[in-house]
């Protein structure tokens, strides 16, 4: 009787182990769920400034960008600022693998023609605070025929390096540092001048398709030429493979050489401008 | 295992955890009746079983997996894959056969839904966080039994499986219609079937641009091992 007894209840433990797995088969998942990539911001930029995140290997990204000289403050004449002329930007970017993007773009101020590149260098998924890590950098060739030089003057060309860390507070706050360098800031003149400026941006997820989106980017040194700096704020959209930015600014310089170098206007209400920028993702 | 799997049902079970070691006589007169019933159960269980040649088969994580989902909508195809597709299929017989006896067949496939991958990094995010919620329902499941078999060629068969499918937490039931061709000592499986998004109480994103369709497409596609050679 004993020994049966304990036949039982050496069955039932077997029988209950083999439950534990809840499938009555030898089955077991063979790898642990998988893990999605640490992503912060949603989009690749902030209004100017660069986020650290990547399009992701073999997708372009495909960027116009808008800036209207008129102020919203020049009221009917100027419809409030959406009539012409206006700064505008053409991008075009191509990610060779997961972390690194190539970007050339052209704004029409000056005949700016910018090639950059962006490497995500770190993720890290600590709590309370992640943080992802990148590094941009590039340079910008300024076309524009000038009767003092010709195209290919070395006065004519600008250099930049970027660093970029982001964090996000929750699922719906994420904040960025960009400390920026730029060799040659002013093109017109003489000497190259060295610029340092650091970026500081921030975006609030309302929800799956809206955000508020705000950066400043002030000169630290060297800001002899532009003596403001700049400052945008606006919302962002994004749908799918899109994103729609709306932003009021007081800079109308759109490429990094540009923007990085500050801005003539004041941030002030009669200052602004309407400015914004689509983006397109597109898979290879 | 199977054998195990009815004894967990039976009364026998149950009984056993009524016994009370602190009511002696109570408990020894029960474990008496238990045991002989447990004996009784357990050779009504085995035997049949053992008779009929069972045959458990996982799915091959080291063979080519595919899973893939295609959306057609006005403006957009797109599609989205991955190869984390598991589970297990058992059958009541040591090989597939044409006709019904199916009853006691069972399966179980799961997908890694963090896995998916549409070829754009956001559109991905977009997918888990907005529309499958991953955070909360990282896998896709779909269990039943064959309801139906029908032989296609020499080795091939088409089976109607037939359970719960069950999507971003949603369970609903689900029939489809796959071939499975043995191959060596391996099954291998294919089909195709409609899900409708909706059903499964995913929101199809209408205000500003209609990308993805009501109803995908998806595709299955992989083998099917031997319990026994299957590595665990």
């Amino acid at each position: 009787m004993r020994r049966l007894i304990v036949i039982s209840a050496v069955a039932t433990l077997l029988a209950s182990s083999a439950s534990a797995q809840d499938t009555g088969t030898g089955w077991k998942r063979a790898s642990p769920p998988t893990q999605p990539p640490l992503r912060l911001f949603h989009s690749t930029q902030a209004i100017s400034l660069p986020t650290a995140e990547t399009p992701g290997k073999n997708v372009l990204q495909f960027e116009i960008s808008h800036r209207f000289y008129p102020r919203f403050s020049d009221g009917f004449d100027y419809l409030y600022g959406l009539d012409g002329p206006a700064l505008m930007r053409l991008g075009l970017g191509y990610a060779p693998t997961d972390r690194l993007v190539i970007t050339l773009a052209r704004s029409n101020f000056g005949g700016n023609v910018d090639l950059q590149g962006k490497y995500e260098l770190l993720r890290l998924r600590s709590t309370p605070l992640p943080f992802k890590i990148a590094v941009q950098a590039g340079g910008a060739w300024n076309t524009q025929k000038r009767s003092d030089r010709t195209r290919g003057d070395s006065r004519n060309f600008q250099y930049y390096v970027q660093g970029i860390v982001n964090t996000m507070i929750g699922k719906s706050i994420a904040l960025g540092v960009v400390p920026s360098y730029l060799h040659n800031s002013s093109v017109n003149t003489e000497k190259k001048e060295n610029l340092f400026a650091v970026g500081l941006h921030g975006q609030v997820y309302l929800n799956h398709v809206l955000s508020v989106i705000a950066e400043w980017t002030p000169q630290v040194s060297g800001t002899e030429v532009m003596r403001h700096r700049p400052a945008s704020f606006g919302l962002e959209l994004e749908t799918g493979g899109h994103f729609f930015k709306l932003v009021a600014t007081n800079s109308v310089y759109l490429n990094p050489s540009q923007y990085l170098a500050g801005t003539e206007n004041v941030f002030g209400a009669r200052e602004l401008r309407f400015g914004f920028l689509i983006t397109r993702l597109l898979r290879t | 295992m199977i054998a195990v799997e009815r004894l967990k049902h039976s009364c026998a079970w149950s009984g056993y955890w009524c016994y009370e070691p602190g009511n002696r006589r109570t408990g020894e007169m029960r474990v008496r009746q238990i045991t002989s019933k447990f004996i009784l159960i357990a050779i009504w269980g085995i035997v049949p079983l053992a008779a009929a040649g069972a045959a458990e088969y996982h799915v091959d994580t080291t063979a080519p997996r595919m899973v893939k989902f295609t959306s057609k909508a006005p403006l957009e195809n797109f599609d989205g894959t991955t190869s984390r597709i598991d589970g297990y299929a058992v059958t009541p017989f040591d090989t597939l056969r044409a006709g019904t006896g199916y009853d006691s067949s069972k399966f179980y496939f799961e997908v890694d839904l963090n896995a998916l991958d549409t070829g754009i990094g956001l559109r991905n995010r977009h997918m888990r966080e907005n529309y499958l919620e991953t955070d909360r329902f990282p896998f896709s499941q779909f269990a039943g039994r064959i309801s139906e078999a029908g032989r296609a060629a020499d080795s091939a068969f088409h089976l109607t499986i037939a359970g719960d499918m069950t999507i971003h937490g949603v369970q609903k039931p689900k029939s489809a219609t796959i071939q499975a061709a043995k191959e060596g000592s391996r099954y291998h499986v294919r089909g195709q079937f409609p899900v409708a998004l909706p059903d499964y109480k995913i929101k199809v994103p209408r205000l500003m641009f209609l990308k993805i369709s009501d109803t995908v497409q998806v595709q299955l596609d992989f083998y099917l091992l031997p319990a026994a050679a299957a590595k665990d």
